[in-house]
């Protein structure tokens, strides 16, 4: 018995730390870049939205996938020309998009569905198998793939290379002749993509319908691991792993503990651990144009 | 002489151009808003004449349509101004803090503690007297509750960003636990939320009754009261000079002889404060006791009051104003039209966005002014 809850535990585990892993390495990738994208939390809300709704369209989830990474390639070309061309402020530009992205799904429910708060339920994406009864998901395998992949390409490969020179220098980057804008573009695309398609994971593959809020403050979570990870995508999955176990907590702990426990102690448990996990962390330095409006002179 | 007026031409110039700006962003938001309306099949312009004026065939006052709908729209206006303040105060200083949401439970919570377990014997003095002391302790409780994520800040170099979230999920967690557990026989709970049992008769301000069953919170007054003071603060102490300086240049102003961890505590303390008071206007002067889930997300509606107003204490509580009539508006297209009120926050997000583009937005209005003097 202690087992089966052991094992649920750990599956659990690996369901929820997939979001935060995806999305801490998207910003990880922006960050680099010199973007600092605080609205993850918001791309993922809204790729969480149009998977279901584009899976409820179609009847058919990989259609919603690709709702969802379209409008992942959507948001990457808005926020790579507010931190490009339009030179915008990035925090709060980052905060503009949560907060639409809030108001947008909760008002477009009733619009679709006819109800509040909840979507109808939606075919999910096939499972690569079931373990113990619970499902694990595609997405697990290719989180870790694109965890080691993504280490690759950013210390290993001269692409990595140029793109964190914009990340530190974006002057000495584009005295090498390297376009810092088209850089910051195609990275804020691929890390909306991977914002998005975190999203879409939670919509239509963990659940299979669409809350309002769902996301639950994961994109902020998300934001907590990459500096806890040091901005290195294989610590993010090692991190993930720690801050999923965490969130993985609050839906299981609650039976352990019994029924005195009153159940808003589990659910607190993913945020404090993350505010613990920064001050140990303590200061650190990330890359220094992070944020940053590169103009060119 | 004549460089001083030039100086001073200058400098008008520039603020023209920053309200031009909050102005630019709010059509932005306003347009964009509309293509949204359009797309999912209402007339935008006559949506938006439904927020700010009325229908008159479903009879749904909106925003500024009438007493009742005016009165609506200032009590919303005064939370949001109070909101609004607290989050400019702490982005003035370069904190990013998110947590006036969280801030606002705790202050609300204390507020609703001292109105509850002290009981005065009813007369005007005592009635002033307990107000003032829940006041207070709803001042005391989201300062304390802001001090913490500002010292994670200043010692531990913790994103303010990420702390202040969790401790808004932190907060109303912890609220509605705490009431859930000690007043379990005697909540009530209702869509809306868990509701505590009502404070006491001395805690309680009633409103000020106006033509045709509108009446007038005490919320709003006492917003105008805090917008003043904290303009006094911040143009006119050396505290708020030192907020100001910090946020725009921390090494200068470091260089410059200010401790600046001071001044972000500080700032965040303030901050946490005027929350606390935006908290405790629901329970004294609204709702009478302690509503698990009162905010409809005013901490939030904040960032967007206080960008609008560009952080400036009555720029501040006008985009306020503003604000609460789209909020009051939205909430009137639901009868009216179907549309759900979450059309505001969209709004809001857009012009959030938009604010954030100020570089952007000078552009276009150079391009206006380039028209203009071709023609």
């Amino acid at each position: 018995m202690n087992y089966l809850i052991l094992a649920s535990l750990l599956i659990g585990t690996l369901r929820t730390s997939i979001p935060l892993i995806i999305g801490a390495i998207g910003e990880i990738f922006n960050e680099r870049a010199g973007i600092t994208n605080i609205g993850i939390e918001g791309v993922m809300l809204f790729g969480a939205f149009i998977a279901v709704y584009g899976t409820w369209l179609a009847q058919n989830p990989f259609i919603g996938l690709l709702w969802a990474l379209l409008s992942g390639i959507a948001w990457g070309l808005i926020f790579g020309a507010i931190s490009t061309h339009l030179r915008g402020d990035q925090i709060v530009a980052g905060i503009g998009i949560n907060v639409f992205a809030m108001g947008f799904t909760e008002m477009m429910i009733p619009l679709i569905w006819g109800t509040y708060g909840y979507s109808e339920s939606v075919n999910r994406l096939p499972p690569l198998f079931q373990l113990y009864g619970e499902r694990i998901s595609y997405f697990l395998p290719l989180t870790v793939l694109l965890a080691v992949l993504s280490s690759i390409v950013l210390y290993r490969t001269k692409w990595g290379l140029r793109l964190r020179s914009c990340g530190e220098n974006p002057l000495a980057a584009d005295a090498a002749g390297i376009s810092v804008y088209k850089v910051r573009y195609l990275t804020s695309v691929f890390s909306s993509i991977l914002f998005s398609l975190a999203g879409a994971y939670m919509g239509i593959d963990w659940n299979d319908s669409f809350v309002k809020e769902m996301t639950g403050g994961r994109g902020f979570i998300a934001l907590a691991l990459v500096i806890f990870a040091n901005w290195k995508p294989l610590l993010a999955l090692a991190g993930g792993l720690l801050f999923g176990f965490f969130d993985a907590l609050q839906f299981r702990i609650g039976a352990a503990l019994g029924v005195g426990v009153p159940p808003q102690v589990p659910q607190m448990i993913p945020y404090i651990a993350t505010i613990l996990f920064l001050l140990a962390i303590g200061r650190v330095r990330g890359p220094s144009a992070a944020g940053k409006p590169f103009v060119k002179e | 002489m004549r460089l001083s007026q030039a100086i001073h031409k200058l400098r008008y110039l520039a603020s023209l151009s920053r309200i031009a700006q909050s102005l630019l962003a709010i059509v932005m938001g306003f347009l964009a808003g509309g293509i949204m309306l359009w797309a999912s099949g209402y007339n935008p312009l006559k949506s938006y004449e439904i927020m700010f004026i009325g229908d008159p065939e479903s009879g749904v006052q909106g925003a500024f349509g009438g007493y009742l709908a005016l009165s609506n729209t200032l009590r919303e206006a005064a939370f949001l101004t109070l909101t609004g303040l607290a989050v400019a105060v702490s982005f003035l200083a370069g904190m990013f803090n998110i947590g006036v949401e969280g801030a606002m439970y705790i202050g609300a919570f204390a507020a609703f503690l001292v109105g509850y377990f002290i009981s005065l014997p009813l007369n005007p003095f005592t009635n002033l007297f307990h107000v003032c002391l829940a006041l207070l302790g709803s001042i005391v409780a989201g300062a304390f509750w802001s001090y913490i994520p500002a010292v994670m800040k200043v010692k531990r170099g913790a994103h303010e960003v990420v702390t202040t979230i969790m401790l808004n999920y932190v907060a109303i967690l912890t609220t509605k636990m705490i009431v859930l557990r000690a007043f379990l026989p005697k909540t009530g709970i209702v869509p809306g939320g868990i509701l505590t049992p009502p404070i006491s008769l001395s805690a309680r301000v009633a409103p000020i009754p106006l033509p045709s069953r509108a009446e007038l919170t005490l919320g709003f007054p006492l917003a105008i009261v805090v917008t003043l003071i904290t303009y006094f603060l911040l143009k006119a102490t050396t505290l708020g000079y030192e907020i100001r300086a910090v946020g725009l240049n921390p090494r200068a102003a470091e260089y410059g002889g200010v401790n600046v961890g001071k001044a972000l505590i500080y700032s965040m303390v303030l901050s946490g404060a005027i929350s606390g008071i935006a908290g405790a206007c629901d329970v004294l002067f609204v709702e009478y006791r302690f509503n698990s889930l009162f905010s409809p997300g005013y901490g939030f509606d904040g960032i967007a009051v206080a960008l609008i107003g560009r952080l400036d204490p009555i720029g501040t509580a006008l985009a306020a104003l503003f604000i609460a009539a789209i909020h009051m508006g939205a909430r009137s297209l639901q009868p009216a039209l179907g549309m759900p009120k979450e059309l505001a926050m969209a709004i809001e997000g857009l012009i959030i966005i938009f604010t954030a583009l100020p570089e952007a937005l000078n552009m276009l209005i150079s391009k206006f002014k380039g028209v203009k003097v071709r023609k």
